[in-house]
């Protein structure tokens, strides 16, 4: 039974939705919010594809009880665009190729995003590290290592 | 199947006569990182989820006179950016660096890693090495335990349905106490680690206490090897002796990718990788590093 009220605010828009106890954040966000930028590929914590950003940090939404969550500031791939201009990570995934199926990129960016707003200018080893909880099948990782190096060299120090 | 009733504990008394109402049928909820996953495996069919997360006083990391106290609540995250850990019990900064990935650091909580069931965690190796202890509140009062004695076997810690981890206490190592952990599985991220050692040794000497995980049904610590290698000489440890103890005290389960055999192998590598190191960082550090 979907009685458990709470209120996420996602990209900005407060919702209030009832949840059940067992349902994931990703569902909500996904099939009752409509927020279908985020993935789900494994449902067991192993491949970032789930990934978001809570209260500023990177989370696994398929292993997060919605109801632990009310309150929570989220934000999702879709709220990366702001005033219709991509985030400098999405313009650098397109620049270097780091795309090519792109079911992993969502998962990536907000990988990259919560890492880059907490450390701005890291090593390329650091972004290494950063993003070992995401897996992609298709770029073999350099591009998008590429990308993620780019931005951060851009920023201003 | 019928959904759990969801309760947010307000304190850790609200949770423990919540527990103690749920005859048993209740399941703590921290992190939810493991949780989630019984759930999407349906694993678990509690009658009520007891949420500890918004419970105020839980998460914390202190020093104390005798070292350091980590409320239950604390993350992965917060013990790796932890300062006071650093200085204190550089160990659990390693460890906390190497525990699965950012996201899930962000987080899986200390108390939720060390009451796993099955025993799915780095942490209580170092824990074990460094001679934690656990404060558990339940509805008769509180207890400690030390953290070598919560692993009872395969799915079972010595915790009662209704109690709770409130916090873990670490002592100080020595200073000039060595140190290291060896993780070993197939890749350095994101696997569920086949072994994993960490070895804390005396300031000189090969006084050592190990803590190991994924060479028996649940992290343990083997004494008879601890004191099998403090009667050798540091520099030239005999590691064909050491791993006939070692055989002796432990008992991995083959799986479908590596076979007991393969474990037993892997467990005296991890080990002798542990102590190599330590003995190293003391060369190169000079003392406490
Ligand atoms: C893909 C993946 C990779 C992982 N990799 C690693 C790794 O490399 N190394 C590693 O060590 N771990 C790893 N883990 C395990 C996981 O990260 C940790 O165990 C995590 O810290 C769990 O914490 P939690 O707060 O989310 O636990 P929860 O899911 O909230 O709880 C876990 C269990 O502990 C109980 N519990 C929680 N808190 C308390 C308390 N205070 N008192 C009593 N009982 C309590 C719960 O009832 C439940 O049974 C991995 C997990 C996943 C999914
Ligand atoms: S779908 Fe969440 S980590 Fe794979
Ligand atoms: S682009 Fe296809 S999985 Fe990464």
């Amino acid at each position: 039974m979907a009685n458990i009220d709470i209120t996420l605010n996602v990209n900005g828009k407060d919702h209030r939705v009832a949840v059940r106890s067992t349902e994931m954040l990703l569902e909500v966000l996904r099939d009752r919010l409509g927020y279908v930028g985020t993935n789900k590929v494994c449902a067991q914590g192993i491949c970032g594809a789930c990934t978001v950003i809570v209260d500023g940090k990177s989370t696994t939404s398929c292993l997060a009880l919605a109801a632990q969550f009310d309150g929570a500031r989220i934000i999702t791939v879709e709220g990366l665009e702001h005033d219709g201009k991509l985030d400098p990570l999405q313009e650098a995934f397109m620049k270097h190729g780091a795309v090519q199926c792109g079911y992993c990129t969502p998962g990536f960016l907000m990988s990259a995003r919560a890492f880059l707003n907490d450390n701005p200018h890291p090593t390329r080893t650091e972004i290494i590290d950063a993003l070992r909880g995401n897996i992609c099948r298709c770029t073999g990782y350099k591009k998008i290592i590429d990308a993620v190096e780019d931005v951060a060299a851009r920023s201003a120090r | 199947m019928s959904e759990p009733q969801f309760v947010r504990a307000r304190s850790v008394d609200h949770a423990i006569d919540t527990l103690k109402a749920a005859g048993g049928d209740g399941l703590i909820v921290a992190g939810g990182v493991v949780v989630s996953s019984l759930f999407n495996q349906r694993l678990a069919s509690p009658a009520v989820l007891v949420d500890i997360s918004r419970i105020k006083g839980l998460r914390y990391i202190k020093r104390t006179p005798n070292g350091l106290s980590i409320g239950a609540l604390a993350t992965h995250d917060d013990i790796h950016r932890s300062a006071d850990v650093k200085a204190v019990a550089p160990l659990l900064t390693e460890i906390a660096e190497d525990v699965s990935c950012p996201r899930l650091r962000n987080r899986g909580t200390l108390g939720g890693s060390i009451c796993t069931i099955g025993g799915q965690g780095d942490p209580a190796t170092g824990l074990i090495a460094l001679g934690a202890t656990m404060q558990i509140k339940g509805p008769g009062g509180e207890r400690t335990a030390h953290i070598e004695d919560f692993y009872k076997d395969a799915f079972e810690v010595d915790l009662a349905p209704d109690e709770i981890v409130e916090r873990i206490d670490v002592p100080a190592p020595q200073t000039g106490a060595r140190f290291a952990f060896c993780k070993l599985g197939p890749r350095n991220a994101m696997d569920f680690t086949q072994i994993t050692v960490s070895v804390v040794m005396a300031p000189t000497g090969s006084g050592i206490r190990i803590g190991m995980n994924g060479v028996a049904n649940a992290p343990n610590r083997p004494r008879a090897t601890e004191a099998l290698i403090a009667t050798m000489n540091a520099g030239s440890i005999n590691w064909t002796a050491v791993g006939k103890t070692l055989n002796g005290e432990i008992s991995p389960q083959g799986d479908l990718v590596y076979s007991e055999d393969f474990k037993r192998h892997l467990a005296l590598i991890g080990l002798r990788r542990a102590v190599e190191r330590a003995l190293a960082r003391s060369k190169e550090a000079g003392g406490r590093a």
